[in-house]
């Protein structure tokens, strides 16, 4: 429970400043009440209605937007992730089209129709999972590229063996031995090379 | 449904389910000093957590975030206290997008573990309301998003 309690209990301070994650929800009261004492900003969780005459700065980038959560890092800001199912807030602003749908919500929810559901969903998220998951058909666009340049390799290999004439003679096995047998009259690498392997008392390749 | 109603519910469970979805859970580290958490105490633990009345959004939130951080699939007591604790928050979409998780979590097993669950929590699922993704139509895509990445790069 440790673990868990420690988890569920960080909360989000808003100063302006910046951000401060405080451990416990204590934390975050005093935080609060302190701030608010010095006429600064502060918020905690889901409570950060009006009323204390200031606003916070997060307020400009998700607007009346609800903060229901911790998300990922803490940050009150939405985003469709497989890994972080739980945005920090709600995808879409509670306006007045949703407010039907909101107040049905807090009574049954057996009495919530189909396209209430779906709608107080879309009001929560942006993405569903298997919209998350569908397939981008990007592969194509990426099979393509690789086949071209493949193919390109392919005509190069083609224009190697087809266009340009037969290798020089240079390259047959006699005249490499000559070529070799030169290199070790001439002692090429002498201290730690070609002709350190030779030995020139008997003839052939030191043992 | 009353607490003792809810236990004796638990209770019931516990004792009448297989072995399949604890099967599919490793026997995990849990980075904890001295005894090692068993899953039966995992699963406990977590159910008791998603049954307390004082739980707001921000911790249900944190404590579905840890069911689903755990490399397996929760059991359905828990799951059925969870989706209790959406019902007290008033949040049927954090009931609707915790099923979706655990579709996701059942991985290439998904039609074996899911509808099992899927029957376990039935009965929670029809006494609270709560209609699965496959109700609303969401375990195929429903809408698209243009990527924001392809919009104006030609």
């Amino acid at each position: 429970m440790a673990f868990l309690s420690r988890c569920v209990s960080r909360k989000l301070v808003a100063t302006p400043g910046g951000w401060l994650l405080s451990q416990s929800r204590m934390a975050s009261h005093s935080a609060a009440v302190g701030a608010h004492g010095h006429g600064q900003v502060a918020t905690h969780g889901g409570h950060d209605s009006h009323g204390h005459g200031h606003v916070p700065a997060y307020r400009a980038a998700i607007g009346n937007r609800e903060v229901v959560g911790y998300g990922w890092d803490g940050e009150p800001s939405y985003g469709d992730s497989v890994v972080w199912p739980y945005p920090a807030v709600r995808f879409q602003e509670p306006s007045a089209a949703f407010q039907s749908v909101i107040q049905k919500e807090k009574a049954d929810w057996r009495n919530l129709s189909i396209d209430d559901k779906k709608k107080l969903y879309r009001y929560n998220y942006c993405e569903t999972f298997s919209e998350m998951l569908a397939p981008t058909g990007v592969w194509k666009n990426i099979t393509a590229i690789v086949i071209f340049w493949m193919t390109l390799g392919l005509w190069a290999f083609i224009t190697l063996k087809k266009v340009y004439g037969p290798l020089p003679e240079t390259f047959d096995d006699e005249h490499r031995l000559a070529q070799l047998k030169r290199m070790i009259d001439l002692r090429v690498g002498a201290v730690d090379g070609l002709a350190s392997k030779w030995d020139y008392e008997k003839g052939r390749w030191k043992e | 449904m009353s607490i003792s109603g809810l236990v004796r519910a638990s209770m019931r469970l516990v004792t009448r389910q297989g072995n399949c979805v604890f099967q599919s859970r490793l026997g995990g580290v849990r980075f904890s000093h001295g005894q090692q958490e068993t899953d039966e105490e995992w699963d406990q633990r977590m159910t008791n957590f998603f049954q307390r009345k004082d739980l707001d959004g921000w911790d249900v939130r944190r404590g579905l975030q840890e069911l689903f951080s755990i490399d397996g699939v929760p059991d359905p007591v828990t799951i059925s206290a969870a989706l209790h604790a959406c019902r007290r928050v008033n949040d049927h979409s954090l009931a609707v997008r915790f099923m979706e998780t655990l579709r996701y979590k059942c991985g290439n097993k998904v039609r074996e573990i899911y509808p099992y669950l899927i029957q376990e929590v039935r009965p929670t699922l029809d006494q609270l309301g709560i209609s699965t993704p496959e109700d609303l139509g969401y375990d195929k895509p429903e809408l698209a998003l243009q990527n924001a990445e392809d919009m104006h790069t030609y």
